[in-house]
């Protein structure tokens, strides 16, 4: 196909390019699509927008309350640690459970080694 | 259109859009009053049904009512909405069965004189124009009766301007045996 025939064949196509004919309402379904489209978007973004406000209120309500809750908690072992601190020292109540034990122990370790030095003394009494 | 009309119609075109973008929707009548009969025209070639050309246009008129700044900025206004026009067909028929290709049976073989009326040849050339893989055809209509030039062409279909130039021989070299009757008709008349 040379230059000719088709520049021949495109002059044959170009009037079939008519502009087609429109329906008389098309011209405002369209608009109102676009109108409907933009109001509907405009109603999205309102939507997030104030979820985001709400979502970002609660977060920082939310951060407030736990940190008071903690200061007060703080406070509170403060006041008693202040409290126990002012307190007179007691043996009892100031030894615990394990420092008796050790205690314990070394009774029976003391008392085991009066036993060990008490036949060490029968036994060279017996020598002598 | 000679190419005072195209700088004309572009010029409009910008100004158009740029209102769209200032003023808001308010100024969508006037683009549409403006690019209404090409792009719809653009994408019955696409889409087959006048039906389904309205239905892709609005959609495109949507899009940009949505973003009208994307328009009032492109290089190419004209080039940039016929790219959202075809956008919108092919999301449409990737959505459905086109019904261009339930309703356009191969007629073309049958038109004995095709050049009886005015009307006919169009519907005669508007079929042969169908009847061509839509890559071809949307570069014939883009060429022939947008006057686009390849490079225009080539960025409104995202391609490189050869593969558009290739596209456009393979086209009119497809649509010879279709317009036959025609071109010996006018050729011998």
């Amino acid at each position: 196909m040379n230059d000719e025939d088709l520049l021949f064949e495109e002059s044959l196509i170009r009037p079939a390019g008519r502009y087609p004919t429109l329906p008389s309402a098309f011209r405002d379904r369209v608009v109102h699509a676009a109108v409907r489209a933009s109001r509907e978007r405009t109603r999205r973004r309102r939507i997030w927008l104030v979820g985001s406000v709400l979502l970002l209120l609660s977060l920082v309500g939310g951060q407030a309350l736990s940190n008071f809750a903690k200061a007060r908690r703080s406070e509170d072992l403060a006041s008693q640690n202040r409290a126990e601190a002012s307190k007179p020292f007691e043996k009892s109540e100031s030894a615990g459970p394990e420092r008796m034990a050790a205690l314990g122990n070394s009774d029976r370790f003391l008392t085991e080694i009066h036993k060990q030095l008490l036949k060490r003394k029968e036994v060279f009494l017996g020598i002598f | 259109m000679d190419t005072n009309e195209r700088g004309i119609f572009y010029a409009r075109l910008r100004s158009c859009a740029g209102a769209l973008d200032r003023e808001g929707i308010g100024a969508l009548g006037r683009l549409f009053d403006l690019t209404a009969h090409r792009g719809v025209r653009f994408a019955l070639a696409l889409v087959g049904h006048p039906d389904d050309a309205e239905d892709a246009f609005q959609a495109a008129m949507v899009r940009i009512a949505l973003h009208p700044q994307r328009l009032a900025t492109a290089d190419h206004p004209w080039a940039y909405l016929l790219r959202i026009v075809r956008n919108e067909v092919l999301t449409m028929l990737r959505h459905r069965r086109p019904r261009a290709q339930l309703s356009f049976p191969d007629e073309i073989e049958a038109a004995d004189n095709p050049l009886e009326d005015e009307d006919e040849t169009r519907r005669y050339i508007q079929r042969a124009l169908r009847r061509l893989p839509s890559e071809q055809a949307e570069v014939v209509v883009l060429k022939i009766w947008e006057e686009m030039t390849f490079a225009e062409i080539a960025e409104v279909l995202g391609e490189s301007p050869n593969t558009i130039a290739s596209r456009y021989r393979y086209a009119l070299h497809k649509l010879t045996r279709p317009l036959k009757p025609l071109f010996d008709e006018v050729r011998y008349e």
